[in-house]
């Protein structure tokens, strides 16, 4: 029985090493091997589509913003409406994210391990933001919220403003990514089932032990991902945004809102620089996101090879 | 410990999983429960273990009621289906993860608990494999883990 299970591990490691499901095994093989004009037909065809609609935008933001030098740039970076702006987008992100990943462990917790009504419609409701414009979104926080709105009148009497104002565009921003952490872990757990934690428990283990030492590190790839993506998503909505903000320079412009009020004015040098900055967080962005991946292809492939 | 069922009843919706099932379990013995597969063996020890509520009927262990007693206060050893070892951990800290859930009064000091697990795993003669992770292991020897992790109360064992 050990002998056989052994032959088999064994197989599927010589399968492994000669990187039997890679495409270079596939290519090797005249079997299924395709015309070479096939393959590179393909090939300039795909990398051509994304040099031309992903890359050189990318390209011309960072240079549109430094063709007039680094003095022009720094100063539309440092200029008091930009920076309150900058300043604003990193307070939503910092409030929305945290809620979120709060939110989404709480949600993704209760569909993967407990039976209870309603479970396909959490589900579902999830995934609102994802479906619904952006635009739409803002709409239903300005009717709710705003002065002819179903609170307007309360709110104003208790002078609290949430329309034109942060708190709005901090909820528009919690609305858009809700789905992000939550999305990313519902599968994760679901898959994983529920057997770890009865052990913990049995064993003894309290229910934040459980949490810390049995539930976290099960899931923690998956939550650093979908932090990122929340993340990247709070600092670049416009839409929702941009309806709840009233654009008040200097008090509720994102960055996102203050890029297109620039380039409206014609200011395009400052425009690109704020858009640049953007940018640079959406590329840092991809490459905490590839690291993510990368470890955790290799914490997997550690415990395979090891196993072998 | 000694372990008893009384009149145990359990439906999944409709589906009645165990109906009127008393069994008495002296200290000390070595039971095998067998059964065909899906007659309800599991559902009835994950009863015992308290993971599962029953309809109705009562658990004694040790002579006294459990039924309404907390999992974690059960103190019964269960060994998974699938054995459930905690995949992020090595080997030596799946065996000693029950003694370091103890409330601190009543947690060993560390040189202890080292002493201990190397005991139960010296037991399943896998002492040379405390550094490794769980997936390092061969079915066999995941299983003799998860029962060296079960029994460090050495009380009783709920096995499949
Ligand atoms: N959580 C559950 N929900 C619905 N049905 C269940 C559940 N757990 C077990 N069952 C059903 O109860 C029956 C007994 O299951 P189980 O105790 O696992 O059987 P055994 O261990 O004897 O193979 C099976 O028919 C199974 O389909």
């Amino acid at each position: 029985m050990s002998s056989l299970a052994v032959g088999a591990a064994s197989r599927s490691a010589d399968a492994a090493a000669l990187g039997l499901r890679s495409p270079k095994y596939f290519e090797a093989r005249t079997a299924t091997r395709d015309p070479k004009w096939v393959k590179w037909t393909l090939v300039t065809l795909g990398v051509s589509y994304f040099v031309l609609f992903l890359l050189l935008p990318l390209i011309t933001v960072f240079y549109e913003a430094l063709r007039k030098g680094w003095e022009v740039y720094a100063n539309a970076i440092i200029e008091p409406d930009a920076w309150s702006a900058i300043k604003l987008t990193l307070i939503a992100a910092a409030i929305a994210v945290p809620l979120n990943v709060v939110f989404g462990l709480a949600a993704a917790w209760a569909i993967a391990k407990f039976e209870f009504r309603g479970k396909q419609f959490l589900i579902t409701l999830i995934d609102l933001p994802f479906s619904v414009s952006p635009v739409v979104a803002g709409l239903i926080y300005v009717l709710v919220f705003g002065a002819n709105g179903w609170f307007g009148s309360w709110l104003r009497d208790n002078d609290i403003k949430v329309i034109f104002a942060i708190p709005g565009i901090i909820l528009a921003t919690i609305f858009v990514t809700v789905p992000f952490v939550a999305r990313e872990l519902i599968p994760l757990m679901q898959a994983q089932g529920k057997e770890e934690e009865e052990a913990a428990i049995v064993l003894g283990a309290s229910g934040w032990r459980v949490f810390t030492q049995v539930t976290l590190p099960n899931i923690k790839w998956g939550l650093i991902y979908g932090v990122i993506l929340c993340n990247a998503r709070a600092m670049g909505e416009f839409g929702a945004v941009s309806v709840v903000s009233g654009h008040i320079r200097g008090l509720t412009n994102t960055m996102p809102l203050h890029i297109e009020i620039l380039y409206n004015e014609y200011q395009f040098a400052a425009a690109f620089a704020v858009a640049s900055l953007l940018a640079l967080l959406a590329l840092v962005t991809l490459v905490i996101k590839k690291i993510v991946e990368w470890q955790q292809t290799k914490s997997i492939a550690a415990s395979q090879k090891s196993a072998l | 410990m000694s372990i008893r069922v009384e009149n145990i009843e359990k439906k999944f919706g409709q589906f009645q999983a165990l109906k009127n099932v008393s069994l008495d379990f002296p200290t000390g013995e070595l039971v095998a429960l067998l059964g065909p597969s899906g007659c309800g063996k599991t559902t009835l020890l994950r009863i015992i273990a308290g993971l599962e509520n029953a309809d109705s009927g009562r658990v004694f262990l040790d002579g006294e009621d459990a039924s309404d007693t907390h999992v974690r206060e059960r103190q019964v050893g269960f060994v998974f289906q699938h054995y459930a070892l905690f995949k992020h951990m090595t080997v030596f800290d799946n065996v000693a993860f029950g003694l370091r859930a103890r409330p601190r009064k009543e947690r060993p000091v560390e040189s202890e608990i080292r002493r201990k697990v190397h005991q139960l795993l010296e037991l399943v003669q896998l002492d040379w494999a405390g550094d490794r992770f769980p997936s390092q292991l061969s079915g066999g020897q995941r299983q003799r883990i998860a029962l060296a992790r079960a029994s460090r109360r050495a009380t009783c064992f709920a096995a499949r």
